[in-house]
């Protein structure tokens, strides 16, 4: 079984956010998440920040300083090639996960 | 650019907190727009969002983690947390630095010298360009020549002058002493003459006033000035202006004229110069003219090249135009029977861009040896950091296993060590330096040169690269293992470490074998050369150093006309007797040993002149071997009848008895000796028989030497050698000597030296070269001591559970120390055997620097291995000791 804690999943949502909608802030992936999971899933700010600064340092994401729509200055994170690569693996791992899962909870 | 803004924010951590706070800001602030947009009250707007978003210290710090983990910033951090780390076990730092630090400082020191002695240009404009011609079959020269470096007379220097086809100049000069004082003890400065064009041939501008030209350089010209140098400024003026400043020198006064700037210290590497005048200023110095002579080799030459030629074809003219410049040169000075060989002779040129010097010839072969050597030290500075850095991690395999467990990554392990790496090798390079400067002082004084040192950065980055990448990659390999096994598998394998190395010297054993080994040829060449130099120091000369004070004296100054120095000498030498303390004492031309020689060709009277022999002469007064304890085998010694006017007689010794055929009793025999300048071919009456003793090198066998009495010397000078045998210590006897010699006249010039002194001075490299091969041996011997202590150490801990239970189960003490040494002696054997062949391979290398025995002497490589043997065992005793000291149930109960 691969590495696919919560974290990983995670991890996993801010990229396959980050590869929809380009590039976004913080507060945008996490209210992105929050609307097209019809809420059930709420991340944390506690959490959502140190995974971006972590990913930024594995250089997954790439941030810069950019204005919002609505005037604000904000720190915007974009998707890299390694953080597609990884994107891509991690989606394939979570499909191999949710099997899994799908099968033992199955079994009867 | 996430990398570079980190880079640029290196050590500000600040900034980035700055902008952590920024982030969150922002954040706060758009879902507090959010919930107003929503309806919300400002307030409960602002409440909602503070709540959501908890507490923002807490925040700040767990992102501003997420960062630290890979910023260089973090690096410094890693830095600092190494240097805690390391007060916390001082004993460990201080043994890694003190490693560093005496590998790269003996390194440093020795390359420094080597680069200053063998590699060092000279300070000169393009001293690539820079040629020395010399005459290739200089040894077929007659007459005198009274310097060490490649010379030739001036007569061809000024036919050289004339035509130096390929070069852009040429110039000639001469290092030489002069008196600063007119009378008592003299004072002597570092002189040169030089050509007219010698500061332009080399490209020196002067810092003040200007240097000579061509014209300062005429036949005739006095005393026209002195250009000193830097340093004679700064010793003498204290920097203030010197120009139009008069100067004395040989009791001629002269005007300074220029300065040369500091870095420019002449020709020869180790000379520094203090007071250069031109050449035509010799007849004017000094007592003789040897401006015309064709026997006085006194002048080298250097060139510089012009453009369009090389060195090949400058000495390739040089042997062309040869014959025409010795023919044109000839005077009526040179013996004639040897007029074919002066014609034979041939001039070259070769590369001079460092410098001429005898340095290089003295030193060059020791100090290529030296280097060797430290780098063999350094080898086992590798080596010993290398397994005290293994050591060390892994017993810290279990805390990287903690910290693997509590979440660290990898790369964070990783960086750890790599800071630590990093403060120890900046530490242990730093006092590297530091002690490097200070050995380089030491070896100067002890050499007694005077050479630019400046630290070498270039070497300095390579030993701490050196040094960091050892600490690091031994560092790192603990760290890899213990970031390669599960954290909980280490953990379980106990404190001592795992379980799979138990038992095992493993790659530490190869390392101190390693160390063993080298350090065994360290200390087998240490002590070869150590013995070398006993055997030197103890070579029978064949007479008595011991007690004989070489004085010094001249009285040019007294202008004593020529026909009465003889007898003025003779009176000299009487009062010198008469001193009180003075046993015996003698006036010589060579000071035996002293680098000075005189050699003229012979034959026996009767035979034919071709079958001439070369023989070294001295001119002696009586008692010279009773002052020098030399046996008189048969016939007399010379007396006050053999004057000027009775036949010319000798004494000679039994090396040119033998050279010459002469038989056990040559007493009555007469030889001749071939004309000189001064004199026509002479015929000599042996008178006596004496026996052998070195004359110009203690490494060489007695040679043949012819002794002339002194008073039968036409041409006396104006200054004399006077050995005295004393019973008194010679200090004494120097203060006896000196009130003697200030009441015959104040006027006299004198100095004193032992010759005994004078003849270990002349052993110079070989004395550094035992010094310091005993220095680095004992270095070595030191290092592979640690090594082998922390080696056993390490055992000893990693098994004091067996060893407990192997004492719980009735193991007697005396059996666990045995089984711990059982494991150095190993070790030992297998370095010892290692050592022996790569002595062997080694020692034909040193077979030149030695004296009196074999490079492969198997008594030196037997001591050298009972020494090492006696050494380490003594390292590896103490931790046996502590195996056998070992509490049974103490160590059961850690567990």
């Amino acid at each position: 079984m691969a590495k696919n804690d919560l974290q990983g999943a995670l991890d996993l949502l801010i990229l396959k956010t980050l590869s929809q909608l380009g590039s976004m802030h913080g507060y945008g992936i996490l209210m992105h998440i929050r609307r097209v999971s019809d809420e059930l899933l709420i991340v944390e700010e506690g959490s959502l920040y140190p995974a971006l600064h972590r990913m930024e340092q594995n250089g997954w994401v790439r941030a810069s300083w950019a204005m919002t729509d609505y005037g604000r200055k904000a720190k915007w994170y974009g998707l890299t090639r390694a953080g597609r690569e990884q994107l891509a693996s991690r989606e394939k791992n979570w499909a191999q996960v949710v099997k899994g899962v799908d099968a033992v909870l199955r079994f009867a | 650019m996430a990398l570079f803004r980190r880079i640029l924010s290196l050590g500000s951590r600040a900034r980035i907190e700055d902008e952590i706070d920024a982030e969150l800001r922002e954040h706060m602030a758009m879902c507090v727009d959010d919930n107003v947009a929503q309806g919300m009250s400002r307030e409960d707007a602002e409440r909602d969002a503070r709540r959501r978003f908890g507490n923002p210290r807490v925040m700040r710090e767990r992102v501003s983690a997420e960062d630290a983990s890979l910023g260089l910033v973090s690096l410094w951090q890693d830095v600092r947390s190494a240097a805690r780390v390391f007060i916390k076990s001082p004993g460990f730092s201080l043994v890694v630095v003190a490693t560093l630090a005496l590998g790269i400082g003996a390194n440093t020191a020795i390359f420094q010298l080597i680069d200053a002695v063998l590699l060092q240009s000279l300070p000169v404009k393009n001293p690539r360009e820079l040629v020395q011609v010399r005459v290739v079959n200089s040894d077929e020269a007659r007459g005198n020549r009274t310097t060490g470096y490649p010379a030739v007379t001036n007569p061809i220097w000024e036919k050289l002058r004339e035509d130096h086809q390929g070069l852009s100049g040429i110039a000639a000069w001469r290092d030489t002493g002069f008196s600063r004082d007119s009378g008592g003890d003299s004072r002597f400065v570092d002189g040169l003459y030089v050509s007219g064009g010698f500061f332009d041939v080399l490209g020196v501008r002067p810092i003040a006033g200007r240097v000579f030209t061509a014209a300062d350089d005429q036949p005739g010209c006095g005393l026209p000035g002195a250009v000193i140098s830097y340093g004679f400024w700064q010793q003498e003026f204290g920097g203030r202006p010197a120009l139009g400043q008069k100067l004395k020198l040989n009791d001629k006064s002269v005007e300074i004229i220029g300065v040369t700037p500091a870095n420019f210290f002449g020709v020869a590497v180790g000379n520094d110069f203090k007071v250069a005048v031109p050449i035509c200023s010799q007849p004017y110095l000094e007592a003789k003219n040897v401006l015309n002579a064709s026997t006085q080799w006194w002048l080298s030459i250097i060139g510089r090249l012009d453009h369009a030629s090389s060195v090949q074809q400058v000495a390739a003219h040089l042997g062309t135009i040869s014959s025409s410049i010795f023919a044109s040169t000839i005077r009526a000075d040179y013996p004639s029977e040897s007029i074919k060989d002066y014609l034979a002779m041939k001039l070259t040129a070769e590369p001079s861009a460092a410098g001429v010097s005898m340095l290089r010839t003295t030193y060059s072969n020791p100090l290529r040896f030296l280097l060797a050597i430290a780098g063999v030290v350094l080898l086992i500075t590798c080596a010993n950091l290398a397994s005290l850095m293994l050591a060390r991690t892994t017993a810290r395999e279990r805390d990287m296993a903690v910290r693997l467990a509590i979440g660290a990554s990898r790369w964070r392990l990783i960086r750890l060590v790599l800071g630590e790496s990093l403060l120890l090798s900046i530490a242990g390079a730093l006092a590297g330096a530091a002690l490097a400067q200070a050995l380089s002082r030491g070896l100067l004084a002890y050499l007694k040169i005077s050479l630019d040192f400046r630290l070498d950065w270039r070497l300095f980055a390579f030993l701490l690269a050196i040094s960091f990448l050892t600490c690091l990659l031994f560092g790192l390999g603990a760290a890899l293992r213990a970031s390669r096994t599960p954290p909980g598998a280490v953990m379980k394998a106990g404190s001592h470490g795992m379980t799979a190395s138990r038992g095992r010297l493993g790659f530490r054993g190869v390392l101190v074998a390693s160390q063993v080994a080298l350090s065994l040829v360290l200390l087998f060449s240490a002590l070869l050369f150590t013995q070398s130099l006993r055997k030197l120091m103890t070579e029978d000369p064949g007479f008595q150093a011991k007690g004989v004070l070489i004085t010094w004296l001249d009285f040019a100054r007294l202008q004593i006309p020529i026909d009465r120095r003889a007898a003025f000498q003779r009176e000299l030498l009487d009062r010198i007797r008469s001193t009180s303390g003075v046993d015996k004492a003698a006036n010589t031309s060579i000071v035996p040993l002293g680098g000075a020689g005189w050699d003229n060709a012979v034959w026996i009277d009767g035979r034919d002149s071709p079958q001439r022999q070369d023989s070294n002469f001295s001119s002696i007064s009586p008692d010279y071997f009773n002052t020098l304890r030399i046996p008189i085998v048969a016939g007399r010694d010379f007396n006050d009848h053999d004057s000027s006017q009775s036949p010319r007689v000798a004494i000679v010794n039994e090396a040119f008895a033998r050279k010459l055929g002469l038989g056990a009793n040559p007493i009555g025999a007469r030889f001749w000796r071939e004309a000189t300048p001064s004199h026509p071919a002479q015929l000599n009456e042996i008178v006596g028989l004496v026996g052998d003793t070195k004359y110009h090198n203690l490494r060489r066998p007695a040679e043949p030497i012819a002794y002339l009495a002194i008073a039968q010397d036409s041409d006396t000078g104006t200054d004399m050698q006077v050995l005295v045998q004393s019973r008194l210590p010679l200090n004494t006897e120097e203060q006896a000597i000196r009130h003697t010699l200030q009441n015959v006249s104040s006027a006299i010039s004198f100095q004193f030296d032992g010759l005994q002194d004078q003849i270990q001075g002349s052993l110079q490299a070989e004395s550094l070269l035992a010094t310091l091969s005993g220095f680095f041996g004992a270095l070595a011997v030191l290092l592979t001591m640690t090594g082998l202590y922390g080696v056993m150490s390490y055992t000893v801990a990693e098994r004091t559970t067996e060893i407990g239970i192997r004492m719980a189960l009735g193991a007697q003490r005396a059996s666990i120390t045995a089984l711990i040494l059982r494991k150095a002696a190993w070790v030992l054997v297998v370095g010892l055997a290692l050592g022996a062949c790569i002595s062997l391979a080694a020692a034909s290398a040193a077979g030149s620097l030695l004296f009196g025995l074999k490079p492969r002497d198997p008594a030196t490589l037997a001591a050298a291995a009972l020494l090492l043997t006696a050494v380490t065992l003594l390292a590896s005793v103490v931790p046996s000791m502590r195996a056998a000291n070992v509490n049974p149930i103490d160590s059961l109960r850690s567990e």
